[in-house]
């Protein structure tokens, strides 16, 4: 155990406990922690202790990273000076919950898998599938990063289902925004500005969400396409006719062979769209689909249900882990662009990545417009950090043509220091001001969110 | 229809001289004369919305376009002046009520759709854009905006995103924060910022979130980019009549328990149901105690299930009539009674006095008998038109306007429905905003940390309130605007 040098080190001691301080944070390194190692770890146990620390922290001007289970250490920006960081994994727990007024009160270090296990017993769901939830992701870490899933199409992200969350901000005020109602507009949407976050605002503490029932039938109609351009005619259909499923997502071959899903590594790029409704509704839209696009160019047509189904869309909610997992050089850039576009980012991504003799392997989001693409090195032991470096910029400059953008999610901290200078919007000033007044002294994750806020 | 609340909240407040005419033509010479607005027989138009306050403006101007928002905005600063923005003045909170006087900026000449992007299910509008003439431009191409208001055919746009305005059929969809993706802002130093767009997951803070259901106190918006849905393939309204309120507040929980969620699911109540059927005349029995209508949509398959389910939640708790509308004519007469039940309280009431209360949606019966303790209580009548099914409430408090004793009871009564509303779990608005009208009740649901926090946020903004005065804060704390107070007195 290391020295501890200051008497504010001491005092965490006395703010959470002894077994709740770790004054050796080598552990961080395992979860992907760059830079240097902050001073302590700290797990408070309340509300009241997170104040309590944010106040001395305070004091003792440290700067501080907010955690939950680590799943996302590295995602994002690097973090500059950190002193502290503060896990929320004992702040965990459902606080309330009313399966008939479909609302769910429950502390920021509950894991996700743990309260949709909770919801499903009431045959109700929080229809998160964020990456990392098999590896202990928290509800407070898909906030902070506004992590989203295939069914976004149809049940919206993170932003649509929080109705009120608790925080504690820089200076270790305690405050909340929204409530435990599903429909409320007093006060100001603090929680809208929380989530995506990064921490860098405030440290959520709890929150409430809408849930929603259990779908009583679900089915899974895979759909092989030569190119790209055919697989996004056949999503404009889709997309234009009634028939639209809960999640529509576009895979590549290289994504399919990732995830181990041989039934959509056949083709080039593979549509898999889930339905979800009453058995009979299922069963129309799954013999209407393929009907429906069979003048799109599609190859192949195949019905996925029970096991093989919840395995497929297990594999494409954590194919950014599994990514990570093949290469130690993985790079994640997330694009965010309108409909249209999407086609163009997965071809210029493969493009981008086989010009500069890199794997890519592409998810996309078909009906939303988010789109993964995973970059790794041809060879296992090459180091490319310039060309992953320009590889990202060509993704992001196409994104930023088409009025979308793309954001570098995952990478090496040395291909984090050649990205270009990201291009701000003309409201970045706002929201520098808005860091300002909640954390002058930028105590919170600095350099952490992009733009460096 | 609408009443004078006490007379100290109701004449302007240490606002100096009026608008003289040098600085009317100053105004007149920005933005053309036939835009501004300042004789008094003129500016009484614009003094009320659709709540009980009332407040006379300086000036209403009318730009045509964000520089002369921006131009408008940069004169009031310089001569210290209060702006605020207002749509069609439908709100229901008195958030376009100038408090203070000071100058309205109204939208209505800019009403354009500027952008139909059907490939990328957007839209792109400027703020005077009637809500209903937007689904009504897409919906031969199939898609609508789905936030629906009860007064879509003339409420706007903008006053939705400021308000983060509901409706009926948000049940299923969300309400206006989750169809709107970006806005051009004008902020009150004159600075324009763009927030968002098209596509979902900005990077960095999502200031769209944080300034749609601001209540315009954030920044005047001028421009918003919105989401547009595809129409269903299908759709089923139900009416279930039932003899007592209880059977029907528990039908809703039955429908919920079921794991149905109805794309709007409405309950009336006797008194209204009078109101409405002398109205309308669409078929709404005046003997029940309550009525729910609901709405289910989607494919044909899942209605057709969906339907029978809630048929047999209805009879559960002993509906005496479940009617299926059999044609759109019938469906939109229904609908058509719902949408004008305030205006239809005109036929049994001088005045009305809405709340907006949240209740979790298990708690209506209570709450509805609670609601008649209070009317009992104060000796007034009380209608009640709402949301069940997210457990909006919308009590309609029946008062003379010219009675002032009688008016201070109302006063009470509606916040002692709120009051009660809040100590249930819920909230004292759902869609209306909190505006002037609620401002003071904030600290029923808010600790001094939380409007620290807003206040703060507003000072990012509006660092000297001067941007829509007195609104959502308690007038006791007033973060920032006590400041402009003294401005004020010292205008010269």
């Amino acid at each position: 155990m290391r020295v501890i040098q200051s008497a504010g080190l001491r005092e965490l001691y006395d703010i959470a406990g002894s077994e709740h301080v770790i004054y050796d944070a080598e552990f961080l390194r395992q979860h992907g922690w760059e830079g240097e190692l902050p001073k302590a770890c700290v797990t408070p146990s309340t509300e009241e202790q997170l104040c309590e620390i944010m106040r001395l922290a305070q004091a003792e001007k440290w700067k501080v990273a907010p955690a939950g289970n680590f799943t996302k250490v590295r995602l994002g920006g690097v973090t500059e000076g950190i002193d502290l960081v503060i896990s929320l994994r004992c702040l965990n727990g459902i606080i309330e919950y009313q399966p008939a007024d479909l609302t769910v009160t429950v502390e920021a270090g509950t894991r996700l898998s743990a309260l949709n296990a909770a919801l499903a017993k009431e045959r109700q769901m929080l229809p998160l599938d964020v990456p990392f939830t098999a590896t202990g992701a928290t509800i407070g870490g898909v906030m902070a990063t506004n992590s989203s899933g295939p069914r976004r199409l149809s049940y919206g992200s993170v932003r649509d289902m929080a109705i009120g969350a608790r925080f504690v901000t820089a200076d270790g005020t305690l405050a909340k925004s929204g409530g435990k109602v599903v429909k409320n507009v007093a006060g100001y949407d603090i929680v809208k500005l929380l989530i995506g976050s990064y921490g860098t605002l405030g440290i959520v503490t709890s929150a409430t969400f809408k849930v929603f029932p259990l779908p009583p039938a679900t089915a899974t109609v895979v759909m092989g396409f030569a190119t790209v351009v055919d697989a996004m005619k056949a999503r404009d259909r889709i997309l234009n006719s009634p028939l639209i499923p809960q999640s529509l997502d576009l895979v590549d071959a290289a994504a399919a062979e990732l995830m181990g899903q041989g039934i959509a590594t056949e083709s080039a790029y593979s549509l898999l769209a889930a339905v979800a409704g009453p058995p009979l509704m299922v069963e129309r839209v799954c013999r209407e689909l393929p009907e429906l696009v069979r003048f799109d160019g599609v190859r192949s047509v195949s019905e996925l249900n029970g096991e093989a189904e919840r395995t497929l869309w297990n594999a494409v909610q954590e194919i950014t882990p599994l990514a990570l997992e093949r290469s130690r050089q993985t790079t994640v850039v997330k694009g965010s662009v309108v409909l249209s576009n999407v086609g163009n980012i997965v071809a210029r991504a493969r493009d981008a990545a086989a010009q500069h003799e890199l794997q890519v392997a592409t998810v996309a989001r078909a009906g939303s417009g988010t789109v993964y693409c995973h970059i790794w090195p041809a060879r296992d032991g090459d180091a490319p950090a310039e060309r992953i470096a320009n590889t990202c910029e060509i993704i992001v400059r196409e994104a930023e043509q088409h009025g979308g953008w793309a954001t570098i999610e995952w990478t090496t901290a040395e291909v984090k220091s050649r990205l270009p200078q990201w291009n701000v919007g003309d409201d970045f000033a706002v929201m520098q001001r808005v860091k300002h007044e909640l954390d002058p002294e930028g105590v919170l994750n600095p350099g952490r969110l992009f733009g460096k806020i | 229809m609408r009443a004078r609340r006490g007379q100290s909240q109701l004449h302007k407040v240490e606002s100096g001289d009026d608008l003289d005419s040098r600085r009317v033509s100053e105004l007149k010479n920005i933005i053309g004369s036939q835009a501004v607005l300042h004789a008094p027989e003129d500016l009484m138009l614009y003094e009320y919305d659709g709540s009980v306050d009332r407040a006379l403006p300086d000036a209403v101007v009318f730009p045509s376009t964000t520089e002369e928002v921006v131009s408008t905005v940069c004169w009031a600063r310089e001569k210290n002046f209060a702006i605020l923005a207002r749509g069609a003045g439908t709100g229901l909170s008195g958030g376009s009520v100038p408090v203070n006087g000071g100058v309205v900026i109204g939208f209505s000449r800019m009403k354009k759709i500027v952008e139909i992007d059907l490939a990328n299910q957007r839209a792109v509008v400027q703020p005077g854009v009637v809500n209903l003439d937007l689904s009504l431009a897409v919906a031969k191409s199939g898609y609508y905006y789905v936030p629906d208001p009860s007064s879509q055919k003339a409420c706007t746009i903008g006053g939705n995103v400021a308000e983060n305005s509901g409706g009926p059929h948000t049940l299923a969809y969300g309400v206006t924060t989750n169809h709107v993706l970006g806005l051009e802002v004008v902020l009150p130093d004159g600075e324009v910022i763009h927030t968002g767009g098209k596509p979902l997951d900005c990077p960095g803070y999502d200031l769209t979130g944080l300034i749609v259901g601001s209540e315009g106190t954030l920044g005047i918006v001028t421009q918003a980019i919105v989401k547009l849905t595809r129409l269903p393939e299908a759709v089923q309204t139900i009416l279930a009549i039932f003899n007592s309120v209880d059977d029907a507040a528990d039908t809703v929980a039955e429908i919920t328990a079921r794991a149905i969620t109805p794309a709007a699911l409405e309950m009336m109540d006797q008194l209204a149901l009078q109101a409405v059927e002398a109205a309308t005349h669409a078929g709404y029995p005046c003997d029940a105690a309550a009525v729910l209508l609901i709405e289910v949509e989607g494919l044909r398959e899942a209605i057709e299930v969906q339907t029978e389910e809630i048929r047999d939640a209805c009879k559960h708790h002993a509906a005496r009539e479940v009617r299926v509308a059999q044609s759109e004519v019938e469906r939109q007469l229904l609908w058509a009674g719902r949408k004008n039940a305030f205006g239809a309280m005109g036929r049994i009431a001088k005045s009305f006095y809405v709340q907006d209360g949240v209740i979790p949606r298990t708690r209506i019966s209570e709450t509805l008998r609670f609601i008649g303790q209070v009317g009992e209580k104060y000796d007034l009548r009380i209608a009640n038109v709402f949301h069940a099914g997210d457990g909006n409430l919308h009590p309609l408090i029946l008062f003379d306007i010219r009675d002032h004793e009688q008016y201070r009871r109302v006063l009470q009564a509606g916040a002692e429905i709120l009051a009660y509303c809040v100590s249930i779990g819920g909230s004292i608005t759902g869609e209306h905003g909190v505006g002037m009208e609620k401002s003071d009740l904030m600290p029923l649901l808010f600790t001094e940390n939380d409007l620290t926090i807003m206040g703060k946020l507003k000072s990012v903004f509006n660092r000297d309130g001067r941007l829509n005065p007195s609104k959502i804060f308690p007038t006791s704390k007033g973060c920032g605007e006590i400041q402009v107070g003294k401005q004020w007195a010292a205008r010269t």
